[in-house]
């Protein structure tokens, strides 16, 4: 289902949609209203939120990311590379004495192999990160309403299909706590 | 060019002389690329530093092994080594010469590169100094390029040229041709047979001539003291080796007394292990000197007490009892100990000393009679020519040139306005004086009150030869073509009488007519191509001296010793002890800034002197190190900055002599303070001390250059002694905590050759010789000064002196340190870029090129021996010592490179030597003997107490030194760190 | 923590505030025009950054010589003011990295600024080691890059080639950290900004963020990813700056407890740090219902935990020393206390173990005034600390010959002023530009509507 909702979100990037938003005030709204208009077999768009509201993303549904193990796989080239690099460096490319100490210095690599686990780890993480969420210097925001980053939780709904019931959803989402109910085009 | 000069100018071709239009065009089209540096664009007259620039432009390319060094210097010099068809770039020359950077005429080696000088190292083949070489001596190649020497002749202080100088010289000594005034030669003692027979020969042509010798610092009383008893004024050459017993009064033998090199030579030769008996000295002396510190029984005491105790022990050898030495129970216990072991030792011992007091020096000539040392420990038939000086008579000639009956005064060699104790008489008398002419080749003090100058060449650039014991010739041969306009004082002199005959010719004549005839050779062109080639010889000459029992003469001496010292002990005050320094000498070399940033092996002070006093005066005067005191002497009050010495006789204050120079140049002017007026030379001989002299505090205090503040080794077992008793009973005594260490990992093997050293501290008599050695081979900057106070010095190898015992009279010890090239170098591990790594044959090597300079590896030094170029050295204004001068920087070796500003250095283990051996060796397709190979602190080591080999050849030198040695220890070795450089247990001759 | 219980009973955030107020309040300083004090304060710090440029630049075109360096100590100020700022540049990562991870909730409002304050720390540590260099020019050889010039590598087994790597990733990740944690609050100040100029910035550097939960859903995930790795990071950079010194053959440097003593050490002075900066910070932009008396209790707490075990750690050193037997170890240690350098030395036990005891009263650590003072003898105290290991172990070690002293000159002592001005000119510039507390966390810990407990952290 997340696959579907994403290849809709990557149309409607293309050409503007037709969304029904609510309005609400404070987050325990607004994971009343998603898990009952869940409840109800609407699906639910998106929500907005001005920080991260804890449990909307098991209401919705949501899975769990799958970012640690892009970044445990990051971060065990990262350090299996620094360590190859250096011992490559000491034993095949330019065996020299320093210190008197074995060309396999394997403790002394560590420190920079472990460094650049971190670095390559938290990296890759956090790119692969805004790419998935599609967040770049240039993406231009989806915004249901200009207060979403201030005070505001939005919940959209796609109108995609006929049979969606708009004034019924609209009646519900008041009912739930929606200080706000409009329909707007993203 | 002036029409005037043009007829006195020389030309090149007919077309230059008719100035033909085809000749004036090539002329302007030679500087088409502009005008040739040096010479001026509009008038195209060479610049008045033209010759310097010349040096400059020329000395480095291979142009200027054509041009400004052709081929071989001099026509018929020869090298040490090979006859070259012409010089190969590249490639080192040496030749055999004299060194005359004092009166012991050592002989030397001169390396050249490229046709300049670059490393003067001792003659092995010489019977003086035996190849080693004192610092002086090695520091002198860098007077060669010094541009502050005297660069033409003057005439009233304008420059001339060498032809109008000889016509007013000429014109006026024919004025004085009749004159019955006084025509006087005065010079420094002149080791050189050719040059005094040319004096004698110039002088003889006046009616009343005579010839003065002066030394700055005199041994006229021992001389005075010979003529009193054997009527023939002759000074002893002393065998320091055939003694077993040396007894010295303040005698500087090792550091600077009369021929340092050479007696430092025959000590240690005399101190050896492995012989049957390791000869004792025993030294009485007020102030720490660098004897006193090899010293095995050092007895502190005040100077004036010194002349009672030469009189006590005399007194305890004859009868057993003392009578007349200082009422000090220790004292004289320790005369009466020296007596029995002198009595023990008859015709095995020797007892020196350096007063100037004919009373006391007839004192040690009997005592040397009565043991029999006469023709063994000291020969008189065979005697030394190296101090000539006469105190009384340039007393007498200043009061004759006061009283107006000098016509003239020639000056070579010394400098009286300067070292004279009355410099004001001198000056005052050199007025009255119409001719005065000066052969230094350098402006200083008495010298730019002359009114000619006929500036003699460095001795690197002349002809010439010594005799500095006799029987012992050395020949002095041009190196290099002179730097500036100068001529040899015998060339002048040949010139001012007439003579048209080069200086080398009169020297080959010399030789061929005093020399040769006892040689015992049978063609003198072999003879004197050898004696060039070899730079020295010996003959058969003797000169039997009539021996006289002095027992029947002294005791007027005796009564004038108790007079004095019944006098002294009623007096009050502070007693002064005057010294030259180990670096500077008389002052002479105070130009010379590797000698004036060589620490003094006592106190480790660098460019200055200062007042040595014992730690008990220190409090009784309430002054800290570097503290200034004022010390009232003869009316004159001198400040020095205090220097606490431990060793130092309380009640007495050592001062050096050499410093204070007001016309040196630009490096030693005004650098320590004059003491010579200290002087005390009413009547008698001058003498090196004076009493009375009043000292009061100033309330400020000066910045000492020391390079260790440090001296007490803190209980740290990194100096090992023991005494010879316990060395025999245990050869391992003193060295007993050596532990095996365990690696945590497999070393890594050294491939084919593994360079390692030894250093035998037994040996090592902190003469400080290495450290010139080190500097001249390495290039290693002179940083001044203010940068040695902030302990910034640059010297790779250092001389680590520490104190052990009793403050009042310490037991000294000497460690010279570099580099350890430990095989598990903590510098290398540490370097972020591999800078510093280790060589497959064991050397620790350091990249210039890839150091950032992070000092890292310093810091992690637990030798402290890296060296950081804090500043740019070697272009740089502030630091203008040589490196920054044109002709300055000829004196570096190309062979190692001037390191930049920002990178680390360090003692390299010579690896530029060591590769041309390889070479060398690899060419002629034979294995390398790593015995040939002498690294430069070992080559200058008077005493041989480095050597240089490969670990890895069981029959190499250094393997042998150290295989099974019980003496053997490293540094710090229970860090594990391995270091290549090992150091072996010095052993005291002392219960 | 016990903080945690006390902040339970009260709220967090004081004043009872909305969602939009918080906004407002936070972003104020941001969308006015500066105060007075502001431009005074940056005049100073730009002046300041000013004379540290001008001697750098002296230094750099004459040598290192212009420092009071000698031969025998061949660092001082440099390392000291290196490891100084690195130390204050650990409590930024470790209130947002370490304490995220232990769910302390009152790290919110003080982590951003924290955050900065280690960007700007590492930077000014991150100056040093370049600038002491004899040839800075030729820093980049440190880096192990393929090169033209045959196999010439850079060793890798020098703790120095360790800093370089170290350092440098924990500015990344530290940076990386801070500006991923700054973008939802980004995205307020553009939703907010009325100027097309600003609104392109901020939108520039938001990256497109919408609040959308599946982007918060990941958001927090990698917040937790970065934490996690930033922590033990924390520990390895600061581990890896005591191994420049614990892995050397120094007495006084040669020790086993220098990286959890450095460590803890690091995070006293951050926190002393923090506690400065956060005090003055709360003062100038009217923040004191963010950044409240809890906070600064809740830190005074951390100070005299880390302060007591740097002080233990202090008194292992001469225990090890007197038990180890080794005379060079024991001597530099009498030395420290007794030599010419002790002033250094008690300076810093006052300053380090004895000052940071007084917080052990409530009144002492309610008192803004004396709060303030202790953080800066904290940090007087801890440079002092850098200080006497590094030029104490130095200056008489081994060989007695070479023992020396050591006096910097006005341009070591100016460039140490510089730094300071590199700091406080980058903080003011982060105060004015860039809201310092984060508004997205501390909205997330206001319980604005929520009836239940919750989980938020």
């Amino acid at each position: 289902m997340l696959v579907e909702k994403q290849k809709e979100l990557m149309i409607s990037m293309k050409n503007r949609k037709k969304y029904l938003i609510g309005i609400f005030q404070d987050e325990d709204m607004i994971l009343n209203a998603v898990k009952s208009v869940c409840k109800a077999g609407i699906s639910i768009f998106d929500v907005f939120s001005p920080y991260a509201v804890h449990g909307l993303d098991e209401a919705m549904g949501i899975k769990r990311s799958r970012l640690p193990i892009v970044t445990f796989l990051a971060g065990l080239t990262g350090g299996l590379l620094a360590m190859l690099l250096q011992l490559w460096v000491f034993n095949i490319d330019w065996p020299i004495i320093v210190g008197g100490k074995p060309f396999n210095a394997v403790p002394a690599f560590i420190p920079i192999a472990f460094e650049l686990t971190v670095l390559v780890g938290g990296l890759v993480t956090v790119a692969a990160f805004l790419f998935r969420s599609r967040l770049g210097p240039g993406a231009t925001p989806k915004l249901f309403d200009s207060e979403v980053t201030n005070k505001n939780f939005v919940l959209a709904i796609e109108q995609k299909d006929a049979s969606l019931d708009i004034n019924k959803v609209k009646e519900m989402l008041i009912t739930l706590g929606a200080t706000e109910v409009k329909e707007k085009e993203v | 060019m002036s029409q005037r000069d043009k007829k006195n100018q020389y030309w090149r071709s007919f077309d230059e002389k008719e100035q033909s239009p085809a000749f004036l065009k090539e002329v302007e089209e030679e500087f088409a690329n502009g005008i040739p540096p040096g010479v001026d664009a509009e008038t195209h007259e060479p610049l008045p530093v033209s010759r310097r620039d010349f040096l400059k432009y020329m000395g480095f390319g291979l142009a200027s092994v054509a041009a400004a060094c052709s081929p071989i210097p001099t026509e018929k010099a020869i090298p040490y080594l090979v006859q070259p068809e012409e010089i190969v770039p590249g490639k080192a020359y040496w030749y055999a010469s004299t060194c005359f950077g004092c009166s012991s005429a050592c002989g030397i080696l001169v390396k050249t590169r490229e046709g300049r000088p670059i490393k003067i190292e001792g003659n092995a083949e010489s019977a003086i100094n035996q190849g080693g070489l004192c610092a002086t001596g090695q520091a002198s190649v860098l007077e060669l390029y010094d541009s502050g020497r005297l660069q033409g002749p003057l005439d009233q202080g304008k420059k001339v040229g060498w032809d109008n100088l000889d016509k007013a010289v000429l014109a006026k000594l024919n004025e004085l041709q009749d004159s019955q005034k006084q025509i006087v030669f005065l010079t420094g003692t002149i080791t050189s047979p050719t040059l005094k027979s040319t004096i004698d020969q110039f002088l003889s042509k006046y009616p009343n001539a005579k010839h003065v010798v002066y030394d700055a610092v005199s041994a006229s009383g021992i001389l005075d003291a010979h003529e009193f008893i054997f009527g023939k004024r002759i000074l002893p050459h002393y065998r320091f080796d055939k003694a077993r017993t040396i007894v010295s009064f303040g005698a500087d033998f090792l550091g600077t007394w009369i021929s340092p090199v050479e007696f430092a030579k025959q000590f240690s030769r005399g101190r050896k292990l492995d012989q049957k008996n390791m000869s004792q000295l025993y030294q009485f002396e007020s102030g720490l000197s660098l004897t006193g510190a090899n010293a095995d029984i050092r007895v502190p005491l005040l100077p004036s007490q010194i002349d009672s105790s030469v009189l006590g022990l005399l007194e305890c050898i004859e009868t057993g009892e003392i009578k007349s030495a200082p009422q000090d129970n220790g004292i004289r216990s320790q005369i009466k100990k020296t007596a029995e072991n002198l009595k023990k030792n008859k015709g095995r011992s020797l007892v020196v000393s350096n007063s100037n007091d004919i009373d006391v020096q007839n004192i040690v000539v009997r005592i040397n009679q009565i043991l029999g040392n006469y023709g063994h420990a000291l020969r008189i038939d065979q005697g030394s020519n190296q101090k000539k000086g006469h105190d009384k008579s340039l007393d007498r000639l200043v009061h004759d040139m006061k009283n107006g009956q000098v016509e003239a005064l020639f000056i070579y060699g010394n400098n009286p306005a300067y070292s004279y104790f009355d410099s004001k008489s001198f000056v005052e008398g050199l007025e009255k004086v119409s001719l005065k002419v000066s052969l230094d080749n350098r402006n200083h003090e008495t010298a730019q009150l002359m009114d000619y100058h006929a500036p003699d060449h460095h001795f690197l650039e002349s002809w010439g030869d010594s005799e500095p014991v006799e029987g012992v010739f050395h020949i002095s041969q041009p190196t290099i073509r002179p730097v500036y306009s100068t001529r040899s004082i015998g060339e002048s002199l040949n010139n001012w009488m007439g003579i048209k005959e080069d200086y080398q010719d009169t020297v080959k004549k010399y030789w061929e007519d005093q020399v040769f005839p006892y040689s015992g050779q049978l063609l003198f062109d072999s003879f004197w191509k050898k004696s060039v080639h070899d730079g020295c010889c010996k003959t058969n000459q003797f000169k039997p001296v009539k021996q006289r029992d002095a027992a029947q003469v002294i005791s007027e001496s005796v009564k004038q010793i108790l007079k004095k010292s019944k006098m002294l002990e009623s007096k009050q005050g502070w007693e002064i002890h005057l010294y030259e320094s180990v670096a500077l000498r008389d002052g002479q070399s105070a130009n010379n800034p590797w000698l004036q940033e060589l620490p003094d092996p006592i106190t480790k002070l660098t460019w200055d002197n200062a007042a040595n006093i014992s730690s008990k005066d220190a409090k009784k005067l309430n002054v800290k190190q570097g503290d200034v005191i004022a010390i009232k002497v003869k009316g004159r009050t001198y400040k020095l900055p205090v220097v606490i010495q431990p060793g130092q006789a309380s009640g007495s204050i050592s001062l050096a002599l050499g410093y204070g120079r007001t016309k040196a140049g630009k490096v030693g002017n005004g650098v320590g303070q004059n003491v010579y007026g200290m002087l005390n030379g009413s009547n008698a001989n001058w003498n090196y001390y004076v009493q009375n002299a009043l000292v009061s505090t100033t309330g400020t205090s000066e910045k000492l250059a020391l390079t260790q503040t440090h001296y007490s080794l803190e209980g740290r077992p990194i100096f090992k002694d023991a005494t010879l008793n316990q060395y025999k009973s245990d050869p391992a005594a003193g060295n007993k905590d050596q532990v095996d260490l365990v690696m945590l990992w497999e070393q890594h093997k050294t491939e084919g050759h593994s360079w390692g050293m030894a250093i035998d501290t037994n040996a090592c008599i902190g003469c400080s010789g290495c450290m010139v050695g080190c500097q001249s081979e390495n290039n290693v900057p002179v940083v001044g000064k203010e940068e040695v106070y902030h302990r910034r010095e640059m010297s790779w190898i250092r001389l680590d002196r520490y104190y052990k015992g009793d403050e009042e009279n310490p037991e000294v010890a000497f460690q010279p340190m570099m580099c350890q090239h430990c095989a598990n170098a903590p510098c290398e591990s540490v370097c972020p870029v591999l800078a510093t790594v280790h060589s497959a044959d064991g050397l620790n090597q350091q990249v210039y090129n890839r150091c950032v300079g992070t000092r890292y590896c310093a810091n992690n030094c637990p030798y402290k021996v890296r060296r950081f170029n804090w500043f740019d050295y070697a272009h740089n204004k502030s630091f203008d010592y040589y490196m920054n001068d044109n002709a300055g920087k000829l004196a570096l070796n190309p062979d190692v490179v001037v390191r930049s500003r920002g990178v680390m250095e360090k003692c390299s283990m010579c690896v530029q030597r060591i590769q041309e051996k390889k070479l060398e060796y690899r060419k002629q397709g034979k294995p390398l003997n790593s015995d040939d190979i002498k690294v430069a602190c070992q080559q200058s080591c008077p005493s041989d107490a480095i050597v240089f080999g490969d670990l890895n050849d069981p029959k190499s030198q250094i393997s042998k030194l150290l295989h099974k040695n019980k003496r053997r220890y490293q540094v710090l070795g229970e860090l594990n760190v391995k270091p290549a450089v090992n150091y072996l247990t010095k052993i005291r001759n002392k219960e | 923590m016990n903080c945690e219980k006390a902040f339970l009973e009260k709220p967090l955030i004081e004043g009872n505030k909305s969602f939009s107020q918080i906004s407002d309040e936070i972003c104020a300083p941001v969308e006015r025009k500066p105060g007075k004090l502001w431009y005074i304060s940056f005049f100073f710090a730009v002046s300041a950054l000013t004379l540290g440029i001008v001697l750098v630049t002296y230094q750099i075109l004459v040598g290192i010589g212009t420092w009071g360096l000698n031969k025998t100590v061949g660092w001082a100020f440099d390392i000291t003011n290196f490891v100084f700022w690195v130390g204050i540049g650990h409590a930024g990562t470790l209130i947002s990295a370490i304490l995220l991870l232990f769910r302390q909730k009152w790290r919110t409002s003080v982590n951003r600024a924290a955050e900065a304050m280690t960007i700007f720390a590492v930077m000014c540590a991150g100056v040093f080691p370049i600038i002491h260099m004899g040839r800075p020019w030729l820093a980049f050889w440190t880096l192990p890059y393929p090169n033209s010039r045959g196999p010439l590598w850079v060793n890798f087994t020098s703790p120095l080639l360790w800093d370089v790597f170290a350092i440098s990733t924990y500015f990344i990740i530290s940076f990386v950290f801070w500006y991923i944690g700054m973008v939802p609050d980004l995205a307020t100040l553009r939703d907010r900004a009325t100027g097309k100029v600003k609104k392109f910035v901020y939108g520039l550097f938001s990256l497109g963020w919408d609040g959308s939960s599946r982007t918060w859903h990941r958001y927090e995930i990698l917040s937790l990813i970065l934490a996690g790795l930033a922590t033990p990071l924390v520990v390895s950079v600061h581990t890896i700056v005591s191994m420049d010194f614990a892995t050397s053959v120094i007495p006084g440097w040669h020790t086993t407890i220098f990286p959890p003593y450095f460590v803890c050490g690091a995070v006293f002075s951050g926190f002393a740090m923090v506690l400065t900066l956060m005090i003055i910070t709360r003062k100038v932009l009217s923040l004191e219902e963010y950044i409240t008396m809890k906070h600064i209790d809740c830190m005074c707490k951390i100070v005299i935990l880390t302060g007591s075990i740097v002080g233990l750690a202090y008194m292992t050193e001469f225990f090890i020393a007197w038990y180890s037997g080794v005379e060079y170890e024991q001597y530099v240690f009498m030395n420290r206390a007794k030599g010419p350098y002790a002033w250094a030395y008690w300076t810093m036990v006052s300053c380090n173990v004895i000052s940071p005891q007084l917080l052990w009263f409530k009144k002492i650590r309610s008192n803004l005034v004396f709060v303030f003072m202790l953080s800066i003898v904290v940090n007087i105290g801890m440079w002092f600390e850098r200080f006497v290991i590094i030029v104490t172990s130095l200056h008489r070690d081994y060989l007695p010959s070479s023992w020396a002293m050591y006096t910097p000159t006005f341009v070591e002592v100016g460039e140490f002023i510089g730094s300071f001005g590199l700091f406080f000119t980058c903080f003011l510039l982060f105060a004015r530009f860039l809201p310092v507390v984060n508004m997205a966390e501390v909205k997330g810990v206001l319980n604005v509507g929520r009836k239940t407990e919750g989980a938020h952290d």
